[in-house]
Order: structure tokens, then C-alpha cells, then sequence
């Protein structure tokens, strides 16, 4: 394995058995995050993409979700550790969350504990991992809320958090998952409750941390255009598989599956003045899949053998890979 | 569109009492909306646009009258052609208005009642305002889910069998029951998925080309509101900062506060190479609002003027087309717009 992969996802399955049945929330789904970038996850409610990031972090709700197979393996220590074996409670799995991986949450109101101040939450991580005193961990919970940008941090650390402001909460969310220095931060939906100009403010600060810790971020939104900005490779899923690969330039000016060209015509463009194009219908229901391709039903460009088969995952170039029959024969490299 | 007035705003307040301690005394108040004037002609849409709290929700809602304004005026002109202060109509009076003025609203989970079935959610307005009797109103719902995109036989269902985007034509259809002639979407999309998100957006337009309603459309999504509306209204903490047609506020802003929401509107395509400009700090708290200009903390253009002095609100003429700004530089300030911020690159 070459030295610069941090996390390595391969043939990821993730089951939920619910009464109603079985729901494949992720199925058959791999890929790489690399040391330093910024991997984009996009996709719309329902296509797993939250439930790819519980099972990196070992945190599948149980008893009803199960990884039923692949693999999850992390390259950050100098052998590598694969995470699908640790139980969610082992010692192992524990020194690597929150410590190694850590991950914001799309609610800063909800992901926070209110009866606990700002500090005391950020202190919990740093004691527990960083085997620090309480002077000491105070003393990072002040430094954290300086880096992420909080005026006043030596007050603020000893605020609880319904006194702070939504975007306030989403910075301290920040420093508490950067306060053991991780390697790999997992944003689910950071700034999806966030007004526009906070918005633009937490998206600097990531992208500034970033450098200063040399870490990777993987960003999980349904927004392509926060993806865009903030990400260099892109991943696109849909109910529980990925439907396309690329390089950011690749997904706005080639993309290859019809997935990913819908979601684009989607969006309305300032100034662009044209109708929308939207993907018609709606996301199927998980436990009543249509069979062949999933997004058979609502693609403008399904051909017969969408219906019947699953396609596989065809390589268009090097880093480009689209899950879809037009590609079958057109390979460029296998 | 035909060229009236269908809706004036006039130093239109809408104060919320702070009560505290055990008596619940006043002890304060936010001011939600604070003095704003506006008008909505006929048959266009106008977006408003703004940060949450900024009191955009709060306007629309005084409108119809879900809220009772402390202060001003909303005249409303009915399809006779009389001028109508809803301000001050009682009860009784305000039935004829709420059949003219209908909402959609953001959440299709929470706004439409579970214990009802599709048939009753749609024909509820038909039937509190006495309209037909029950075959004739089953046979208009009929019509009314077909023409948003649903089919006849979805009516005996309830509202946890649809999908969000369904729900969301449910609300729609729910307010074409009555043919109003205003219909005031708060966040009508904001809660969707894309895809679905942009036939919800199709479905508003395709209404309007069919219907000529006006839509008061309250969003924060600013690239939804550029596309869907004519002319855009931006609020901040209460107050109107600037109107102008869609096309300007998007060329060319003049306050300050638009010039730096366009600015953090994400861009994703990485062959624009857009430089992010955020706007420093948070929304200050509306019911201690800074002295001067409410932006003027925040402002980066800001001076000593602004500090002490709230800014009267310039009216501009060009080409018959009167736009508004409340700024103390409006004519000396060189602002940027969209697509200046989009080619912006930064300097090495």
C-alpha cells in the first residue's frame, strides 16, 4: 500500500435490519482518503453517506445495524488496523475515536451536551486521550477556542452552549475535534444549518486548520457547491452505493453518470436565467429497491439492460469511475 | 404583468415583548420588523431574502396576518379594486382576506396535520369556507393533485406515506384550493433535496405562468431567489437594507450587506476562480440593536458616520426602474457584484 493512503474503505457493507425489512444504507462501497486532502462526499438524504461515516467511526446504531463485510482499514499507525474487527467499545477503537478520527455533526444545538460547559466537553477528549491534568486541559480548551476563532476564549470556555450563537457552536464543535490533533476529520453536513456568511466563515476555518494540522477532511454535504469549493476529489452515492468518482474539475465539466449531470442541472445558477432541469421523481425507498440500476427509474438515458442488471463500476480514466451501463465497452483502462 | 398594485407595506413595526421575572413584566422588546415600506405588484415574484432572525418570516406573516403588526399599514387591493388595510380588519373581516392570501410553508412534515388524509388536508379550506358540498370538493382536490403532480388515487392517504418533495405539492395544492391572487412561500424548498428541490421551483413557475398569482418568496438560499424572482428585497436585523430587481442586486448591489452575501454564496465549479469573502461576527441580538447603521459592526467599509447615525434609505431612479439602498455611501461606495466576486482572483 503506498504510504500517502490514510483510510482505505473497501467493499463496505453496512445493513440495518428493520422491522419493515432489510435496508442496505451502504452497499458494496469503496474508497481511499488520502494524507492532507479534502475527499467530498455528495449525495441526497438517504444515500448512506452519514451511515459510511458512523462506520468509520464504529458508531452504526445497535443492535439493528450490522457492517456485514469489507473492510475499513486505517494507515495512520505504522501497521495497519482494520476497524470493522474492533468492538465499538474496545480499547483500540476508543484511542482512535476522537482521537485519530474525529467528526463534527451537521447540529451544533443537539451534538453539544447542554449541561456541560463549552470547556468541560472539550476538556473530556484532551484528558481521556492526551493523559493531561486539568490545568492542562483547561489551558488546551482555551488555546483551541482561540485557534478556532471564538473572541474572548478564556470566558467563553466557561459558557454553556445555549449561550453562544449557531455558528459559535459549530467553531467549538471544531476545536473539540481538533483538540487531540486527528488525522482524519469527518464533517458531516457542517454548515447545512448554518446561515450563508457563517457558512462562509466556518469553510475558511476549515480550510485553514487544514493546513495548519495537516489533516484530512472528509466532507460530507448534499450542497455540490460547498463540495466544490472545499474538496478536491469527489465522491457521488446514491441509496447506499456510488454511482460516480472524479476529480472536482471532472464532476462540474464531465461528469459521466447521469446522476451526477441531473443533480448539476438541478441547481439554479445566478445569472444563467434558464429553466431547471430536475432529476424527476424521488429517491426510492430503501427497503423496496427496483431491481438492475437504482436509478434506473428516474435516469433520462435508462436502456433496457438498466432494468435488468446492476452495472458495474467502469473506469473512464485513471481517477474517474461511473457506475453505469453507458460506459460498458468504453473503458479506457480496466 | 399587469402594472398594479396588488399588495403596500407602510412603516410596517412588529415588536415581540421580553417578559421576565415572575410578574412577566416587559422588560424589553425585539424588534422583529422595524419599519420597513414595500409594495408587491401584481402577478411578480418578489424574493426576500436575509440571515435567520433577520424578521423575513416575521413580515410575511403580518401580511396575512398571522401576526397582528404593532404599527403601519398593509394595504391590499381585493379583485374589485378595493384598497383594504388588513391592519384593521376584525375576525369576522379577515376570512375574505386569508381566502386571497394562502401560504406554503417551509417544513412539509410539521405543517400538514397527521391524522388527516390527503382528501382533507386539500379540501379543508374548501370546506371551512363553505364551498360546495362534499362530491364537488372531492372532484376539485382530484383536479388540484393532478395539476401539482399527484395522482387521484393518493387521496385517501396520509401524509407519512409521501416523500418530502410530495408533501411539499401537497402544501402547494392545499394553497390553490381557494385561487388566491398572493400566496406567501416561507422556505418553500429549503427543506429538499435538489433534484426535488428544482421540480418544486418548476412546479411554483408553471402555477404562476397558469394561475398570474404573486408569490411573496422568503428564502435564504440566494442563487433559488435569484432564479425564481423578479425583484429582491434584502432584510437585516428588521429592517429593509436594499430592493432592486433581480438582475441588479445581483450586477450591481449598493449596500454593502448584499455586496457580502454575495460573496459567500459557495461556488463550486473550481474553473471560477471565486474569492470566499465572509462577512466578520455574528447577527448582532435585535433587542439590543447597535446605535447607527445595524451593520455598521460588521460593515468593512464602515466610518464614524455610520456609528452614530442610522441611514435614511436613498431611492434610486434609471429607466423607470426605482431601486432602494439604506446606506450613508450609497453613491460613493464602489460595490461588486456577483460575477466581479466570481472572477475575482485572488492576488499573488
Amino acid at each position: 500500500m503506498s504510504a500517502n493512503i490514510l483510510l482505505e474503505v473497501n467493499s463496505l457493507k453496512t445493513y440495518f435490519h428493520n422491522e419493515v425489512g432489510l435496508v442496505k444504507a451502504v452497499d458494496n462501497v469503496s474508497f481511499k482518503v488520502k494524507k492532507g486532502e479534502t475527499l467530498g462526499i455528495v449525495g441526497e438524504s438517504g444515500c448512506g453517506k452519514s451511515v459510511t461515516s458512523l462506520s468509520i467511526m464504529n458508531l452504526v446504531p445497535q443492535p439493528r445495524g450490522v457492517i456485514e463485510g469489507g473492510e475499513i482499514i486505517y494507515h495512520g499507525y505504522d501497521n495497519p488496523l482494520e476497524i470493522t474487527t474492533l468492538n465499538s467499545q474496545s480499547r483500540d477503537m476508543r484511542n482512535i475515536r476522537g482521537n485519530r478520527i474525529a467528526m463534527i455533526f451537521q447540529e451544533p444545538m443537539t451534538s453539544l451536551n447542554p449541561v456541560y460547559t463549552v470547556g468541560e466537553q472539550i476538556m473530556e477528549s484532551v484528558r481521556l486521550h492526551q493523559k493531561r491534568d486539568n490545568i492542562k486541559a483547561r489551558a488546551r480548551a482555551i488555546e483551541m477556542l482561540k485557534l478556532v476563532g471564538l473572541p474572548a476564549p478564556e470566558q467563553i470556555v466557561d459558557e454553556y452552549p445555549h449561550e453562544l450563537s449557531g455558528g459559535m457552536r459549530q467553531r467549538v464543535m471544531i476545536g473539540m475535534a481538533l483538540s487531540c490533533n486527528p488525522d482524519l476529520l469527518i464533517a458531516d453536513e457542517p454548515t447545512t444549518a448554518l446561515d450563508v456568511t457563517i457558512e462562509a466563515q466556518i469553510l475558511d476555518l476549515m480550510e485553514e486548520l487544514q493546513d495548519e494540522f495537516n489533516m484530512s477532511i472528509m466532507l460530507i454535504t448534499h450542497d455540490l457547491e460547498v463540495i466544490g469549493e472545499m474538496s478536491e476529489r469527489v465522491i457521488v452515492m446514491y441509496t447506499g452505493k456510488i454511482m460516480e468518482k472524479a476529480n472536482i474539475d471532472d464532476i462540474f465539466h464531465n461528469s459521466k453518470h447521469p446522476y451526477t449531470q441531473g443533480l448539476l442541472n438541478s441547481i439554479p445558477q445566478i445569472g444563467a436565467n434558464k429553466r431547471l432541469i430536475p432529476i424527476e421523481g424521488s429517491v426510492p425507498d430503501l427497503t423496496d429497491l427496483p431491481s438492475g440500476c437504482y436509478f434506473a427509474p428516474r435516469c433520462n438515458q435508462a436502456k433496457e439492460i438498466c432494468w435488468v442488471d446492476e452495472p458495474p463500476e467502469y473506469s473512464i480514466t485513471e481517477v474517474q469511475k461511473a457506475k453505469c451501463w453507458l460506459y460498458d465497452g468504453k473503458e479506457e483502462l480496466s | 404583468m399587469k402594472n398594479d398594485y396588488l399588495i403596500q407595506v407602510r412603516e410596517l413595526k412588529k415588536y415581540f415583548p421580553i417578559k421576565k421575572g415572575l410578574l412577566r413584566r416587559v422588560k424589553g422588546y425585539i424588534k422583529a420588523v422595524d419599519n420597513i415600506s414595500f409594495h408587491l405588484m401584481e402577478g411578480e415574484t418578489v424574493g426576500l431574502v436575509g440571515e435567520s432572525g433577520c424578521g423575513k418570516s416575521t413580515t410575511g406573516r403580518c401580511i396575512n396576518r398571522l401576526f397582528k403588526p404593532t404599527a403601519g399599514d398593509v394595504l391590499y387591493k381585493n379583485s374589485e379594486g378595493e384598497i383594504i388595510n388588513v391592519t384593521e380588519l376584525s375576525r369576522r373581516e379577515l376570512k375574505t382576506i386569508y381566502k386571497d392570501i394562502q401560504m406554503i410553508f417551509q417544513d412539509p412534515f410539521s405543517s400538514l396535520d397527521s391524522r388527516m388524509s390527503v382528501r382533507d388536508i386539500v379540501a379543508e379550506p374548501l370546506k371551512v369556507n363553505n364551498i360546495g358540498d362534499r362530491k364537488m370538493r372531492t372532484e376539485k382536490v382530484d383536479n388540484l393533485l393532478n395539476r401539482v403532480g399527484l395522482s387521484s388515487y393518493q387521496m385517501n392517504r396520509y401524509p407519512h406515506e409521501f416523500s418530502g418533495g410530495q408533501r411539499q405539492r401537497i402544501g402547494v395544492a392545499r394553497a390553490l384550493a381557494l385561487n388566491p391572487r398572493l400566496i406567501i412561500c416561507d422556505e418553500p424548498v429549503s427543506a429538499l433535496d435538489v433534484s426535488v428541490q428544482a421540480q418544486v421551483i418548476n412546479l411554483l413557475e408553471d402555477l404562476q405562468d397558469e394561475f398570474g398569482f404573486t408569490y411573496l418568496f422568503i428564502a435564504h438560499d440566494l442563487s433559488v431567489v435569484e432564479h425564481i424572482s423578479d425583484r429582491v428585497m434584502v432584510m437585516y436585523l428588521g429592517k429593509l437594507v436594499e430592493t432592486a430587481s433581480s438582475n441588479l442586486i445581483y450586477e450591481e448591489p449598493l449596500h454593502p450587506y448584499t455586496e457580502s452575501l454575495l460573496g459567500s454564496i459557495p461556488v463550486g465549479d473550481p474553473r471560477i476562480k471565486k474569492k470566499r469573502k465572509s462577512l466578520p461576527g455574528n447577527v448582532p441580538d435585535p433587542s439590543d440593536p447597535p446605535s447607527g447603521c445595524n451593520l455598521a459592526p460588521r460593515c468593512p467599509y464602515v466610518e464614524e458616520k455610520c456609528k452614530n447615525k442610522e441611514p435614511k434609505i436613498v431611492k434610486k431612479e434609471k429607466d423607470n426602474i426605482v431601486r432602494t439602498a439604506a446606506c450613508h455611501f450609497v453613491d460613493e461606495l464602489k460595490l461588486n457584484g456577483y460575477k466581479e466576486l466570481a472572477n475575482d482572483t485572488p492576488a499573488i
